[in-house]
C-alpha cells in the first residue's frame, strides 16, 4: 500500500454524507437516556466473554453505588475506577438447563449475548437467537468498513463431545448472526490483522482484486438462486446461510470503495498461534483497539476461551485444567487457583482498558466513547448457577453512562436489558432481544 | 432350538447336517428380525454438507496438484457427534466466505507459478485465444475439461456455456488480460456454491427415498474414504453407470483403500472417534511429567494411528484394536514403554507378546488424553471405554455433588482406589461409577502419560477389578479380553460411529436396523476392515437419500 498518511477524521468526514453525526444522535429514541451530552463521536461497543465463571466472594466490590472498593481479583483495575460500572442481579435465563438437563457451558455461550434457549442437538438443526453485537450490526453495521470483528483465542474442538449433547457451535460461539448461523471467529492474530487492514497491495492490483471479487460474487449469486428453488428445507437454510454471506461480502467490497483505508498501524504479529495467553490475548486486545481508533468497526466480540474451556495456565502456575479446577467443591486450594485465573484474566483486560485510555479522541478518549463489556452467563463455575453474573462494562459511551459504580439490580434481571441499553447508545434501532424486558438504566 | 439342533424332532429322517441347521437358522433369524426393520427402514436425511477444512484443502491438491493448503486459514469447522463433517453443523459465515474468495486467489496464483510444472492441471493456461480460435471458444477449451471436475458431476453444455461466458465478460474490461480472466473464471468456479457443497438431489414429490446417482454415490465413497473429490477412475465408472453394480462397487472400495488417500481415514475418523485430536490439548505438567514433550506427543498419536492403518492396509479384523499383540515405536516411545533395541525415529513394528500392553487401551496416546495434567482419572478413562468403546456414554454428572477430593482432604492415607470406592457409596453416583470406576481402575497401572508403573507415592497399585455381573479381571490384558468378550456392543458402536462420520448426519431410532444389517455382514467376514466399510456403503443409509422429517 502507498504510505498516504490518513487522518481518521477525514476518514469520518469522508462518509459524513453517508451517515452523519447529527443522524446518529437522530436515530436515540426521544429520552433514551437523560444526559445532555450526546456523544460527538462514534460510540463502540465489545462483548468479552470468560469461560467457566469465577470465584464470586473475591471479584464482588465491597460497598455499592459511588463509594465502592474493588475486589481482590480486580485490584488492576484499581485506575479505572471511574471507567466502569460493575453489576451485581442481572442473570441470562436462558443459560438454565430450563427441561434440557445437563450442558450449562455449551448453553452458557450459547444464551450469553441471545437470551435465547439454545436448542439441545448434537448433529441437526442447530439453533439459538441472534446476538446483541449482530442484532447492531443489522441496524448499524454499515457505518464502517467491517461491521464487526468476532475474535477468540481458542479453535474450536475437534472431535469428542463439547458439552453433553449440545453441538461445539453453541461452546465455540457467542456471536449469532442469525437463530441459525454462528459467526465464525479469528483466533490467528495475524489473519485478523490481514482482514482489518489488508494485505500491502498496490491500488491497480486492489482495484482488479475487487472488480473480479465482484463479479465473481454476482455470478456465483445465481447459482445460490437457482439452487434454492429446487431443494428440501433444511438445505435451503444452508444455502441461504451461503447466499447471505455472499450479499454481505458484496457489500462489504462496495462499502470498502467508499472507506479510504486507513494507515497501517504497526505492529509486530507473530506467524503462528502464540501459544502463551498473555501474549495472545493481549494481540487480539490490540487488533481490537487499532480497530476502534481507524474507525474500522465499532463491534467486536471476543472469547477469551470457549465454553468449558480446560486451558492451563502455566505462566501464573496454574498446571490444572480451568474446567476441571472450576469444580472446585470447596476445595480451598482448587479456589486459590481459580482466583489466580481470574486476576490474570482481568490483568489482561486492564491492560487493554489502558491501551484504549491512552488514546486521545476528540477531548476525551477511546475509552470514553466505547462499552466494553466483560463478563460470563456462568457466575460460578461450581455451581453452575446462571444468575447474579459477573458482569462489567467500561466506558462512559460518550459520557452518557454514570461511571465509577457498583449497581445492584434486583436477582433476576435479564441480562439482554444491558444490552439495550447499549444498543440504544450506539444507535441501533432495536426494541427488544431475547428474553428482555426493558432497557436498564445506566445514569 | 433348529441351532441348537433340537429341532427337527429326533425321529425325523434324515438328520440335517450341524451346518445345514444353522444356515436354516440363520435364515430365519434374519426374515424374522428384518420384519421390524423393514417397516423401520428409511434411509434418513443428511443435510448438505459443505466441504470442511481438510476436505476443502484434499479436493484442491487432487483438482489443480498444486502444494498450497489455503483452508488452513479458515476458521475451525464446528464439531457435532464427534465429528467435524456433519452437514447441520458446517456453517457458512461471511469470515469463511471471504476467505473462500481469497483461497481461490491463492489457487489461481498457485497454478499460474506452476504452469510449467508436470503436475498442475493441464492446458488451463495455455489454451489462449489466436487468430484460429475465438476468445469464445478458447474460453469453451478451457472450461469444458475443468468443469464437470471441480463440480464433480456431469454438466450441461449450458453451463459450460455459463462459464464461458464469464471469461469473456471479464476479458471486456480492456486492463484484463486473458491470464487474468481466466483465472477469475477458475475462481468463479471454486466459490461456487456447487464446488463448496455436496449437493445430491432430493426424492421428487411423493417418492419416500432418493437412489443416489453414480456421481453423488462416487462423491460420498470418496470424500468418507479420502475426504477428497473422485479421482479420475472412480468418476469414470460413474459416467459409465458401473458404480451400482455390487462388484464394482467393491472392487472400487477395496482400491481406495489401498491408495496412499485412505490415510484420511485414519487422520480424520479414527482420529476424532478415539479422540485422538484431544491430544494436542493435552496439557501434562512437566513438573510431574519431565519426559513428556512434543516429540513424545507426536510419536503417541503416530502409534495409535499406525496401528489402525496396519488394520485398515492388511484387511485385519478391527477386534485387534482391543487385542493386538503388536503396536508401532520410535526410539522415543520405546524409551518411554521400557522396550529396549529401539533406535532412531523410524517406526518399527514390535510384539507385545511379553508386555503387559496389548491394543489400544494401553496405547500412550489414549491413556495420556484421558488424564488430568498432573494425575491419572481412572473416571475420563472409564468413561471413555464406555463412550467411544462400548457405546454406553454415562449421562454427566450433576454439578452440585461431592467429588473426589473432599474425601482426599479427610483421608490424605487412602489410595485413588480406596477414595473412589468411598465416592460409589452414593446411590446416585453408584449407578454409572461401578462400571465406568472399575474400567478406570484397571488401567492404574499405566500414568498419566501411559508409563507402566507398579507404585504410586509408595502404594502397590492395584489394578484388579470387578464389573457388574460379577466378571473380574486382574490386569489390563484381562480387561481387554472382557472388553472383547462385549465385542457385539464394540462392533455396534464402531459400526455406529463410522455410519455418522460416512453420512455426515446424526445417527435415528431406525437407523438400528442398518447398524444391525452391518454388524451381521461384518461378522460373516470375520470383521475385516474392508467388510466394516462395505457394510456401511451398501446401506440404504449411504446409497439413499430419504425425506427430512415434518
Amino acid at each position: 500500500m502507498s504510505s498516504r498518511t490518513i487522518n481518521r477524521r477525514t476518514v469520518l468526514r469522508g462518509i459524513g454524507s453517508g451517515l452523519g453525526l447529527p443522524l446518529l444522535e437522530l436515530m436515540q429514541p426521544p429520552g433514551a437516556f437523560s444526559s445532555d451530552r450526546l456523544p460527538d463521536q462514534p460510540l463502540r461497543t465489545a462483548f468479552v466473554f470468560v469461560p467457566n465463571g469465577v470465584i464470586l466472594d473475591s471479584w464482588r466490590p465491597t460497598g455499592e453505588g459511588r463509594h465502592f472498593q474493588f475486589g481482590a481479583t480486580m485490584e488492576s483495575l484499581k485506575d479505572f475506577h471511574d471507567d466502569v460500572t460493575i453489576f451485581t442481579g442481572l442473570a441470562q435465563h436462558h443459560a438454565r438447563p430450563n427441561g434440557d438437563g445437563p450442558g450449562d457451558h455449551a448453553r452458557n455461550a450459547g444464551a450469553f449475548l441471545t437470551g435465547a434457549q439454545p436448542r439441545k442437538t448434537s448433529g441437526a438443526n442447530i439453533r439459538v437467537g441472534q446476538s446483541i453485537d449482530q442484532a447492531m450490526v443489522a441496524s448499524i453495521g454499515s457505518a464502517t468498513r467491517l461491521p464487526s470483528l468476532e475474535l477468540g483465542i481458542e479453535r474450536g474442538r475437534n472431535a469428542g463431545s463439547c458439552d453433553s449433547g449440545y453441538s461445539c457451535a453453541y461452546s465455540n460461539s457467542i456471536s449469532w448472526k442469525t437463530a441459525s448461523t454462528p459467526m465464525a471467529k479469528e483466533v490467528h492474530p495475524r489473519l485478523a490483522f490481514n482482514r482489518l487492514f489488508g494485505i500491502r497491495e498496490n491500488s491497480a492490483e486492489q482495484k482488479l482484486r475487487d472488480i473480479t471479487r465482484s463479479s465473481v460474487l454476482d455470478f456465483v449469486s445465481d447459482d445460490a438462486r437457482r439452487l434454492l428453488k429446487n431443494v428440501s428445507d433444511r438445505d435451503r437454510a444452508k444455502l441461504d446461510e451461503y447466499f447471505t454471506s455472499v450479499r454481505e461480502v458484496e457489500k462489504s467490497i462496495e462499502r470498502a470503495a467508499e472507506f479510504v483505508l486507513p494507515d497501517v498501524p504497526e505492529m509486530e504479529l507473530p506467524e503462528d498461534l502464540p501459544g502463551e495467553y498473555q501474549a495472545h490475548a493481549r494481540l487480539m486486545y490490540e487488533i481490537q483497539v487499532l480497530a476502534f481508533q481507524t474507525d474500522s468497526t465499532r463491534i467486536s466480540s471476543f472469547m477469551l476461551g470457549n465454553a468449558g474451556s480446560n486451558r492451563t495456565f502455566p505462566d501464573v502456575d496454574v498446571r490444572d485444567g480451568h474446567h476441571s479446577l472450576s469444580h472446585h467443591q470447596d476445595d480451598a486450594e482448587k479456589i486459590a487457583l481459580i482466583r489466580r485465573v481470574d486476576r490474570y484474566h482481568m490483568e489482561q483486560f486492564a491492560w487493554f482498558l489502558g491501551r484504549m485510555r491512552s488514546v486521545t479522541e476528540g477531548d476525551g478518549t477511546l475509552l470514553d466513547n466505547s462499552m466494553i463489556l466483560y463478563g460470563s452467563a456462568i457466575s460460578d463455575g461450581n455451581r453452575h448457577n446462571h444468575d447474579d453474573l459477573p458482569i462489567i462494562l467500561a466506558g462512559k459511551a460518550g459520557g452518557t453512562i454514570d461511571t465509577g459504580r457498583h449497581v445492584k439490580f434486583d436477582s433476576e434481571t435479564p441480562l439482554n436489558n444491558l444490552f439495550l441499553a447499549i444498543s440504544d447508545r450506539m444507535g441501533a434501532d432495536l426494541t427488544e432481544l431475547g428474553d428482555s424486558t426493558g432497557t436498564l438504566p445506566l445514569n | 432350538m433348529i441351532r441348537l439342533g433340537a429341532m427337527p424332532p429326533e425321529d425325523i429322517e434324515p438328520r440335517p447336517t450341524t451346518k445345514e441347521n444353522r444356515s436354516v437358522a440363520d435364515l430365519l433369524e434374519d426374515a424374522l428380525s428384518s420384519i421390524d426393520c423393514r417397516q423401520l427402514a428409511q434411509p434418513g436425511y443428511p443435510t448438505v454438507r459443505r466441504l470442511n477444512r481438510v476436505e476443502y484443502n484434499n479436493t484442491i491438491r487432487d483438482l489443480f496438484g498444486v502444494q498450497v493448503t489455503p483452508a488452513d486459514d479458515f476458521p475451525s469447522d464446528d464439531v457435532g457427534e464427534g465429528f467435524d463433517n456433519i452437514g447441520g453443523v458446517l456453517s457458512i459465515s461471511p469470515l469463511l466466505l471471504e476467505k473462500y474468495l481469497s483461497a481461490a486467489e491463492q489457487v489461481t496464483t498457485a497454478i499460474i507459478q506452476n504452469t510449467d510444472g508436470s503436475d498442475t492441471y493441464p492446458n488451463l493456461f495455455t489454451v489462449s485465444a489466436n487468430d484460429q480460435t475465438s476468445v469464445h471458444q478458447a474460453a469453451i477449451n478451457f472450461v469444458r475439461p475443468l468443469l464437470p471436475r471441480v463440480f464433480r458431476r456431469t454438466v450441461t453444455e449450458a453451463e459450460i456455456e455459463r462459464f464461458a461466458g464469464f471469461t469473456e465478460l471479464m476479458i471486456q474490461d480492456q486492463t484484463v488480460t486473458w491470464e487474468q480472466a481466466v483465472a477469475a473464471t477458475v475462481q468463479a468456479m471454486l466459490v461456487s456454491p456447487e464446488f463448496l457443497f455436496r449437493l445430491e438431489r432430493d426424492p421428487a414429490d411423493g417418492d419416500p427415498e432418493y437412489q443416489l446417482n453414480a456421481h453423488e454415490l462416487a462423491n460420498r465413497l470418496s470424500y468418507f474414504l479420502w475426504s477428497s473429490m473422485p479421482d479420475e477412475e472412480l468418476f469414470r465408472v460413474a459416467e459409465e453407470e458401473r458404480l451400482h453394480d455390487p462388484h464394482v462397487l467393491s472392487t472400487q472400495i477395496q482400491r481406495m483403500i489401498q491408495d496412499d488417500r485412505s490415510m484420511a481415514l485414519v487422520n480424520n475418523f479414527a482420529a476424532q472417534w478415539l479422540n485422538l485430536r484431544l491430544l494436542e490439548e493435552a496439557h501434562p505438567d512437566r513438573q510431574v511429567f519431565d519426559s513428556f514433550n512434543e516429540d513424545l506427543r507426536h510419536a503417541m498419536l503416530q502409534e495409535t494411528s499406525l496401528v489402525f492403518r496396519r488394520i485398515m492396509i492388511d484387511d485385519r479384523s478391527v477386534d485387534e484394536l482391543l487385542t493386538g499383540q503388536y503396536t508401532f515405536v520410535n526410539e522415543k516411545l520405546a524409551v518411554h514403554y521400557g522396550m529396549e533395541g529401539i533406535v532412531g525415529d523410524e517406526y518399527v513394528l514390535v510384539s507385545l507378546e511379553d508386555s503387559p500392553r496389548c491394543g489400544i487401551l494401553t496405547h500412550a496416546s489414549i491413556l495420556t488424553l484421558t488424564s488430568y495434567p498432573r494425575r491419572t482419572s481412572p473416571v475420563q478413562r472409564g468413561k471413555w471405554i464406555l463412550e467411544n468403546l462400548l457405546g454406553d456414554a454415562p449421562p454427566p454428572p450433576p454439578p452440585d455433588i461431592p467429588e473426589l477430593n473432599e474425601s482426599a482432604k479427610e483421608h490424605p492415607e487412602r489410595s485413588v482406589r480406596e477414595q473412589m470406592a468411598v465416592h460409589r457409596r452414593n446411590p446416585v453416583c453408584a449407578s454409572c461409577h461401578q462400571v465406568m470406576d472399575p474400567l478406570g481402575l484397571g488401567l492404574e497401572n499405566f500414568d498419566g502419560i501411559g508409563r507402566w508403573r507398579d507404585e504410586e507415592q509408595g502404594r502397590t497399585i492395584d489394578s484388579q477389578g470387578e464389573l457388574p455381573g460379577g466378571r473380574k479381571f486382574e490386569n489390563p490384558q484381562q480387561l481387554a479380553e472382557i472388553l472383547l468378550s462385549r465385542q457385539d456392543d464394540f462392533f455396534r458402536t464402531l459400526v455406529q460411529k463410522m455410519l455418522i462420520y460416512a453420512t455426515g448426519r446424526s445417527l435415528e431410532y431406525y437407523d438400528r436396523c442398518v447398524v444391525d444389517d452391518c454388524v451381521e455382514y461384518m461378522d460373516r467376514h470375520d470383521n475385516r476392515f474392508s467388510s466394516l466399510v462395505r457394510s456401511i456403503v451398501q446401506s440404504d443409509a449411504f446409497m439413499k437419500r430419504g425425506r427430512p422429517e415434518p
